[in-house]
């Protein structure tokens, strides 16, 4: 067991080392860290998800066309801002006129429509920021300050942003009014604006040229610096030439170097000719609508940035690009992404080779492990102690242990590997080991077939359910009536008081759950309600079905409830004690009626031999006394004894059930003369009349057979026992009323003797109408006139009535003529 | 002279026989099982053969099957057992008439003399003609109205004779009382059930060897009379 133990637990050690394996793979995969590029307006991070495709190609990859379209629109942006900042620089144009900056494609009516600063000073401005003054004027003071027509409430309404007006305690009404700090002077000297303005209106459009003109040269020379870096190399793999104006004007910026062709020189037709010879070239004139490409760079999203530095460029704008494709240069965009992304494909497919492997291991050694948990090598079966604990328990135990360390690890939730959390190693590792652990335990459980037997929720329901049988089934009916009708009282009036509770307190939730557990208990009380009557009535059904003489029939008790099931059992019990006693006594019947026709048939053999014998001693014509007598004697019993054997057959046949029965239409008058007929001699020997009475055109269903079997019976009784000289009645009679659709057959002659029997009595087996049995007969004849009439269906009676003797037989018409 | 085998595990039963066969003339072997039986019909010539079915060794069942193989014998079977699927058993392996024991003296004689001219006269007897009607043993002349059984001659009164022709000519066929009266009185008819059938027993009596077990005429209970159709 130890030793089994240490296996294990090594096994499973192996199991999580091989998880942590797979996840350090994943996490390579997954987590292969960005690159960064860096573009005129910022680094951007990336990350070649993509990569790792079979037909992955960088110069067709997202990314390549992602970085394409973004030095595109640097090479537009730094060359626009380029444009701006060199051409100053260039003709000594190192001072900008505000007003016709901040304004430049409006035509302004300012008074004053020179504002110049030096460009460096409007830098420095910008990047120092701007801060402000706070002076306060009374309404004269304000109003006077400029010549103006304009109205007070215009000007607050216009300005609201910088001047405003309130009311001191004194009742005053002041202006307060926001200004820029001056920090530089204009070209001309002049740091308060104020005097350059000519109302407040002005004053307040001047100032926030001001601050448009300085924000935008201190961004813009950023942007030159950063560009410059960036895109002046001749070593990227990025080559443009971006031109500007015409003629004289022309400007023309490129990074190619002049040893490849002279780019400023090459007439825009040539530079098209060259440029479209080379590796996903653009050639793009924004004004002419022109655009020609290799590359997958969408032309609307260079297009914004035309658009937006159109000021800046003021003269038609034409560019032309392509990629040095050996992607092999220091901090290039491109050689860095190239770098990222090239040698993935190789690194995915040893991972999921890894990966598998790992996979397969693991899930070989969880089967196994599964395989094995709770069964020793021999076949025996075995729990651990552990095993025995509930299972809710076992199994929030573990749940506990993971939400537990998920809080636990919680503090190092900022470290990260790549993207995913920190904590998920440990969390993961921790669910990983209670997942499996569960399992095995389950398996165990499962294998042990003890699963129920330790939870908790089933210990709950078996206690409830033997608590309640006990109290059920107690034999003091107060227990088991009063208890279940108090319980179910007590549990209904607690919940409806805790509904009300609820109500009074607002509580909307307990309210919901109270009325729900209130009728679900009522659901499960009226479906056990009703469960018992069900089962009370297959209970009566079942007792029905066995009065009735349904033997084979079963009280199916596996539905039924615990109470109810010992009733059906003894009810069953009861059915299978009668089902036996009767098979038993067929059987017996069958056995008897078997060894009766064996020995009748072995005892025909010397029977043979009697009745020949005796008739070749009556040829010989023996006359002398008593020898003749004897002989007479002897062929009479012998007779006698050939009839009680072919008797005794038939009753036995009869009386065990193996007589075959072949019913067809018979027409009783019929039947009776052809019988009558058959008798006539026999009748006439006997000193008897026949007398036939009776009409009907009445047809039964019969075996012709049997009917002529049982007839012949009675009309050997007839001729037997009859008083000589007397007459036999036969009669047909169509019954009515009760019987009606029944026909009955009656024979009726005097016996020769007295009946010593009651009539019924005379239909036993071995009964005759002379209880000494002295005559000729086996007794056994109404039987066999008895049980054949039965057998087909109809009805026999035999009514002795002083020396009347009469035989009732009814059968049921079928149809009559 | 004919010559017939009787054969029986019980000596007694088989001296019997032959003490009646005998008297009637018939030569008789003895056999006692059925191996005996086929010896004997090697090197012997006889006529027919009665033999028990319940016998040790070879019983009469499988005795009459072998022999069926390649003769048409007429056999006759004894047997104690007398239920009618006994009989029925009998009949269909080939036999050619079934007594059950304890048998009548009489009876035996008279069908063994019965099965004995059927078969010696069955390839003899060529003139027939277009009126003269043959089921089994039954022989009716209507060119003289004369009725023979296995060629014995039978008085019939000219009812029962019509009777007869009229059931013989429609063999196979069941008619009832009522139906046998129209025909032969011309008549409706009244009483008819009680009428044809006392007929129809006296024409039994006549023609049958034993008549509550007919060959010839069989009564359908409760439906009518019919002759047999495939004798």
């Amino acid at each position: 067991m130890k030793k089994r133990l240490t296996g294990r637990i090594i096994i499973s050690v192996i199991m999580h080392l091989l998880i942590g394996a797979a996840f350090v793979i994943i996490a390579n995969l997954l987590l292969h860290p960005d690159f960064k590029v860096s573009f005129l307006e910022g680094d951007e991070s990336f990350i070649p998800n993509n990569a790792f495709s079979e037909d992955y190609v960088f110069e067709d990859s997202d990314i390549y066309t992602v970085i394409y379209t973004r030095q595109i629109q640097d090479i537009i942006t730094y060359s626009a801002i380029r444009n701006v900042i060199e051409k100053g620089e260039e003709q000594n144009f190192d001072s900008v006129n505000i007003l016709d900056f901040a304004y430049s494609n409006s035509s302004t009516e300012n008074k004053s429509s020179q504002v110049v600063y030096y460009i460096d000073d409007l830098i420095k401005w910008g990047r120092t920021g701007f801060t402000y003054d706070y002076t306060e004027y009374t309404v004269e003071e304000f109003l006077g300050k400029y010549e103006s027509d304009l109205a007070l409430d215009y000007i607050l309404d216009y300005c609201s942003e910088k001047i405003s007006s309130y009311t001191d305690e004194e009742g005053n009404t002041l202006i307060s009014v926001v200004s820029l700090h001056p920090i530089y002077s204009t070209v001309s000297g002049v740091y308060d604006l104020s005097t350059l303005a000519g109302d407040w209106v002005d004053f307040y459009n001047i100032e926030d040229s001001l601050v448009y003109a300085a924000e935008k040269y201190s961004k813009y020379y950023d942007l030159y610096k950063v560009g410059n870096g960036l895109y002046e190399s001749k070593d990227i793999n990025l080559k443009y030439i971006l031109r500007v104006g015409e003629g004289d004007e022309q400007i023309t910026y490129s990074n190619i170097s002049d040893s490849h062709f002279s780019a400023i020189e090459t007439s825009d037709e040539e530079l098209t000719n060259i440029i479209s010879d080379y590796r996903d070239y653009i050639v793009y004139f924004p004004d002419r609508l022109e655009y020609q490409t290799l590359s997958d760079v969408n032309e609307s999203e260079l297009y914004i940035y035309v658009r937006s530095y159109a000021d800046e460029f003021r003269g038609p704008m034409r560019l032309w690009s392509y990629i040095e494709g050996d992607f092999n240069k220091q901090g290039d965009a491109f050689s860095i992404a190239f770098e990222a992304t090239s040698g993935r494909k190789s690194m995915l497919l040893k991972s999921i080779i890894s990966g598998s492997l790992i996979s397969l291991l693991y899930l070989g050694l969880f089967i196994y492990m599964s395989v094995t948990a709770g069964r020793f090598p021999n076949g025996t079966k075995y729990l651990y102690k552990i095993d025995k604990v509930f299972i809710e328990i076992y199994g929030s135990l573990f749940l506990g242990c993971v939400l537990l360390s998920r809080y636990l690890f919680n503090i190092n939730s900022e470290e990260r590997l790549g993207n995913i959390p920190g904590y998920f190693i440990p969390m993961g590792i921790i669910t990983s080991f209670t997942f499996v652990l569960f399992i095995y335990s389950l398996i165990r459980r499962i294998r042990n077939g003890c699963l129920s037997q330790y939870s908790l929720i089933y210990f709950i329901y078996r206690s409830y359910g033997s608590l309640r049988d006990r109290i059920e089934n107690s034999r003091n009916p107060y227990v088991s009536a009063l208890i279940p009708f108090h319980f179910y009282f007590i549990i209904n009036f607690v919940i409806f008081v805790l509904i009300v509770i609820s109500a009074n307190n607002s509580n909307y939730a307990g309210l919901f759950f109270f009325i729900t557990i209130l009728i679900v208990l009522n659901i499960l009380f009226a479906i056990r309600k009703v469960k018992k009557d069900s089962d009370m009535n297959s209970i009566r059904e079942g007792l029905g079905r066995l009065s009735a003489g349904d033997l084979e029939y079963k009280i199916d008790k596996d539905s039924l409830l615990t109470k109810n099931k010992e009733l059906a059992d003894e009810i069953n019990h009861i059915g299978e004690g009668i089902k036996n006693a009767v098979n038993t006594s067929m059987k017996d019947e069958k056995m008897k009626s078997d060894l009766i026709t064996n020995v009748s048939h072995d005892l025909k053999t010397p029977l043979t031999s009697i009745i020949n014998y005796v008739n070749l001693l009556q040829d010989e014509n023996i006359t002398q006394e008593p020898a003749a007598g004897y002989i007479k004697t002897l062929d009479d019993k012998s007779r006698r004894l050939k009839q009680l054997l072919i008797d005794l057959i038939d009753a036995s046949r009869l009386s065990s059930g193996t007589t075959e029965v072949d019913l067809s239409v018979l027409k009783i008058t019929e039947l009776l003369h052809q019988i009558i007929a058959e008798f006539s001699d026999k009748l006439e020997n006997a000193g008897l009349e026949p007398v036939f009475d009776g009409e009907s055109g009445a047809y039964i269903l019969a075996d012709g057979r049997h009917m002529w079997r049982l007839m012949d019976n009675l009309f050997e009784n007839v001729c037997k026992y009859s008083l000589k000289g007397t007459r036999v009645y036969i009669s047909v009679k169509e019954l009515e009323g009760s019987n009606n659709g029944k026909i009955l057959i009656s024979i009726k002659n005097v016996s020769a003797r007295p009946n010593t029997l009651q009539g019924n009595e005379l239909t036993e087996k071995f009964i005759r109408g002379d209880a000494s049995r002295s005559t000729e007969g086996s007794g056994l004849g109404l039987y066999i006139a008895k049980s054949l009439t039965e057998l087909q269906k109809g009805t026999f009676e035999v009514i002795a009535d002083g020396d009347l003797f009469k035989v009732d037989i009814t059968f049921d018409i079928l149809r009559k003529d | 002279m004919d010559r017939v085998i009787v054969c029986d595990d019980d000596r007694e039963i088989v001296d019997a026989i032959s003490i009646y066969l005998t008297r009637e003339g018939i030569e008789v072997i003895k056999a006692y099982n059925g191996k005996e039986v086929l010896e004997i019909l090697e090197k012997e010539e006889v006529q027919l053969l009665l033999i028990d079915i319940m016998m040790p060794e070879m019983d009469g069942i499988e005795t009459t099957k072998a022999i069926r193989e390649n003769s048409s014998l007429p056999i006759i079977l004894l047997s104690a057992k007398s239920e009618e699927k006994d009989k029925i058993n009998g009949l269909d392996i080939g036999a050619d008439d079934y007594i059950t024991k304890p048998f009548n003296a009489g009876e035996l004689v008279a069908r063994v003399k019965s099965n004995l001219r059927r078969y010696t006269s069955l390839g003899g007897q060529k003139d027939e003609n277009a009126s003269m009607i043959k089921i089994g043993g039954l022989t009716i002349n209507d060119e003289n109205k004369q009725v023979f059984v296995d060629g014995e001659f039978v008085r019939l009164t000219p009812i029962e004779y019509n009777i007869l022709l009229f059931l013989a000519k429609n063999k196979g066929n069941v008619y009832s009382s009522p139906q046998i009266y129209e025909h032969i009185w011309n008549e409706k008819p009244i009483d008819a059930e009680n009428t044809v059938a006392v007929h129809i027993r006296h024409i039994r009596e006549k023609i049958e060897i034993n008549p509550r077990e007919p060959e010839y005429l069989k009564v359908v209970w409760g439906v009518g009379y019919k002759i047999e159709g495939d004798l």
